[in-house]
């Protein structure tokens, strides 16, 4: 008895010490003796008391409790130049900053915050708050996503592959589908395959990339991706989303991906036109469009040589109302197809391929597969060096054929640092 | 119309006993544990590894099928001490299984048992890329923490199955006496290498060298997760002329070419696993085979039961 009353003393005393005293003031003790035996204590505590620290469960995640929120932050510059004329070519720039924070707010959820700064604007590119304790592996997300659309869409564009986003992605979303609404995900196994599928509704939606490129004014000229009411909101005027997607082993360390995704909108999406053609863009709404997109990915690591394989393929069709010249609203056809293959010859270094071909969503001449439709194309090669896992630099030329503009290359070097917390999530 | 009715009090009245008659379905991260587990539960457990054997534990990835697994288990055993941070956390984050996560009745973190060397002192990135805050994490070359492993593994069973824990009792104790003759064994043959200065590529001999008394005088590493620089292996080429090192112990999955200015120096390079399975060894014969391998590259003759076919080619040694 009296051995538990003193191991129940000792366990008090510990916990009080660990909750009044900060980590940060512990790693400022000279006495390394003592900094060591209460290691040993907070163990101890642990064991009493399984998972009461981050520090005992053996592993770290986005939630340690070392900070309450764990908070990071990516640095993502570029240098680029091109064979394009402009302000925007043949500089050094600050792509993003961004930070992200990442907290567990009861037992029921958490919530995420990723805001992104460039040289001149600020986004909130994602703010949800995710309850994750729903009964069948069924989640909650609400706030301001990136829509789970596509293996790709909820990847921000500095931890992708390549430099540059897809031109599929631009030529029919903008960029990556942001939308503020509701989603619900479950995932499941059919037998030993892992499936899962989510439905979003959303109220607003756009397209871009963080820093500060919304379509706005006389840029966005019909081609912009944006969400707007024109009176009262009805169903229409909502934007849905769904995925569904499967996942296969390959190999002892690989995997086999495909899923298919869709987006709707009846009358939620607006587009700036000349409607009364006097070179003044004005905000036409009611306007559909519906996408939908098959995925399929493969990814290969060598644990035994520390080489890895990933490939990536998606195949688009978009269907998007726009106006005649006789300011009459018609929906118009458009295909994508869009990929890359990467190799990595170490954890240090690699190389890869991305094309992407689409057809221009604009344009009125029919959606036959490579003939009709004006059509844009991107190919690119790069190579990415690794110096750890939080220092990246990545040289990619690249050719761009706008829809409508002469092919032109560009050559870009992209540098990115992690600071502070990181997490290495679920692929799929 | 009697006897259904009877079939089906007797079904219902079986259904409860049959169900705890089922394996427990075990999820062990790492091949070693995977080893310890079936050992000691016997025909009692179903046990699935996530880190294929001789693989590197850092490039795991977190794929959808360990989620489900992990879903369906009954427990998990794990290494802990950050080993399995490449994919443990996004997969715990996501199960829903309550018994494998931190605090349920079938997680195991073995690490919370284990006395870690190497905790940094400063966790400030400029001391490496690869730091693991809550020390070195590769315990499991030292053979007296197998036997903790081996507790542990036990302690598992018995808390996820208390009608067969005699059952687990017993072949732990079976286990956990062939391991001490086998440790016995093993010091024995070590002995002869005590103080022999030794290189690692990446640092996961400490506790290996602790045991036997080895003298890691070298990474090739400059720090844990970074390749090393030009001016690191010259300096490293110093070393071993200077400190007459003898021995490298690399990881199979690094890049030997890398290190070719270093190989070229009168040194004995041993590429070892640092977990065991490979061919289904089990995690006894793995430390051996560590053991005899050591043996070998000092030139001294191996020792003791003849290592068996399927290890001897695998030996890597070159000089």
């Amino acid at each position: 008895m009296n051995q538990l009353l003193l191991h129940g003393a000792r366990v008090a005393s510990v916990g009080a010490a660990l909750l009044f005293v900060s980590p940060q003031s512990f790693a400022q003790q000279d006495n390394q003796n003592s900094l060591r035996g209460l290691d040993l204590d907070a163990r101890m505590l642990e064991q009493t008391f399984p998972g009461f620290m981050g520090s005992g469960s053996g592993y770290t995640s986005r939630f340690d409790p070392s900070f309450n929120p764990a908070m990071g932050l990516i640095i993502d510059s570029l240098a680029t130049f091109s064979e394009e004329r402009g302000e925007e070519v043949d500089r050094f720039s600050l792509r993003s900053v961004e930070i992200n924070l990442a907290s567990r707010i009861d037992p029921l959820g958490w919530a995420y915050l990723v805001a992104a700064f460039d040289e001149d604007d600020f986004e909130l590119e994602e703010a949800v708050f995710i309850m994750d304790q729903l009964p069948a592996n069924l989640s909650i997300r609400a706030g301001k996503m990136l829509a789970d659309f596509g293996k790709w869409n909820t990847l921000h564009l500095h931890d992708k592959n390549f430099i540059f986003e897809d031109g599929v992605r631009e030529a029919f979303f903008g960029g990556n589908l942001k939308a503020t609404g509701l989603e619900i995900h479950q995932w499941t196994g059919i037998g030993d395959v892992p499936v899962r599928w989510s439905m979003g509704v959303h109220s607003s939606f756009f397209g871009g990339h963080g820093e500060g490129d919304e379509p706005s004014g006389a840029d966005a000229k019909g081609s912009g991706f944006n969400s707007g009411v024109n009176d009262n909101r009805g169903l229409e005027e909502f934007a849905f989303t769904g995925r569904a997607t499967g996942q296969q082993d390959f190999g002892p360390n690989g995997i086999f991906q495909i899923g298919v995704s869709f987006f709707h909108t009846g009358a939620g999406l607006i587009g700036l036109y000349d409607t009364n053609a006097d070179g003044k863009f004005e905000e036409v709404g009611g306007l559909g469009q519906t996408t939908v997109a098959l995925d399929f990915s493969l990814r290969l690591v060598d644990s035994g040589s520390l080489t890895s394989d990933s490939l990536s393929l998606e195949i688009w069709k978009n269907q998007r109302d726009g106006l005649t010249p006789a300011d009459e609203i018609v929906s118009r056809d458009a295909n994508g197809i869009w990929g890359f293959y990467q190799h990595d010859f170490s954890p240090q270094w690699g190389a890869g391929v991305q094309g992407a071909w689409w057809q221009d969503a604009l344009t009125d001449l029919g959606s036959d597969w490579f003939t009709g439709a004006e059509s844009g194309s991107q190919r690119a090669v790069f190579v990415t060096r690794n110096f750890s896992e939080f220092n990246r630099m990545r040289l990619q030329l690249t050719q761009d054929h706008r829809v409508g503009e002469s092919p032109s290359w560009s050559l870009a070097l992209q540098w990115d640092v992690i600071l502070g917390s990181h997490s290495h999530p679920l692929d799929w | 119309m009697k006897m259904p009715r009877l079939a089906l009090a007797i079904s219902l009245f079986l259904a409860p006993s049959l169900a705890a008659q089922e394996p427990l379905e075990i999820v062990a991260t790492v091949p070693d544990l995977a080893n310890l587990v079936e050992v000691i539960g016997g025909e009692r457990v179903h046990v699935k590894t996530m880190v294929p054997p001789g693989s590197d534990p850092h490039s795991i990835l977190p794929k959808a099928s360990l989620l489900l697994k992990l879903s369906r288990a009954d427990g998990l055993i794990l290494m802990g001490i950050d080993y399995e941070h490449a994919f443990l956390p996004a997969l715990l984050e996501k199960t829903r299984n309550r018994k494998v996560l931190p605090g349920g009745v079938g997680y195991m973190n073995v690490g919370a048992r284990i006395q870690a060397l190497e905790i940094p002192e400063n966790l400030d990135r400029m001391q490496g890329a690869d730091l693991h805050p809550r020390g070195n994490p590769h315990y499991n070359l030292d053979p007296e923490n197998g036997r903790i492993m081996a507790q542990a593994a036990r302690d598992l069973l018995q808390g996820l199955a208390p009608q067969w824990e005699e059952e687990f009792a017993a072949r732990w104790q079976a286990w956990d006496t062939e391991a001490q003759r086998r440790i016995q064994k093993w010091e024995q043959w070590m002995a002869p290498l005590k103080g022999k200065k030794i290189m690692t590529y990446h640092s996961s001999w400490p506790y290996f060298a602790k045991r036997y008394g080895l003298d890691v005088v070298a990474q090739v590493e400059p720090k844990p997760g970074l390749p090393p620089s030009a001016k690191h292996l010259l300096a490293l080429k110093k070393q071993i002329r200077q400190e007459k090192i003898s021995l490298l112990i690399m990881e199979p999955w690094y890049s030997e070419s890398r290190i070719k200015s270093l190989t070229q120096e009168d040194l004995t390079l041993l590429k070892l696993t640092i977990t065991s399975g490979v061919d289904g060894q089990s995690y006894l014969d793995f430390l051996e085979s560590i053991v005899t391998k050591m043996r070998l590259a000092h030139g001294l003759p191996a020792k003791g039961d003849p290592l068996p076919e399927a290890i001897a080619p695998r030996m890597q040694i070159t000089d």
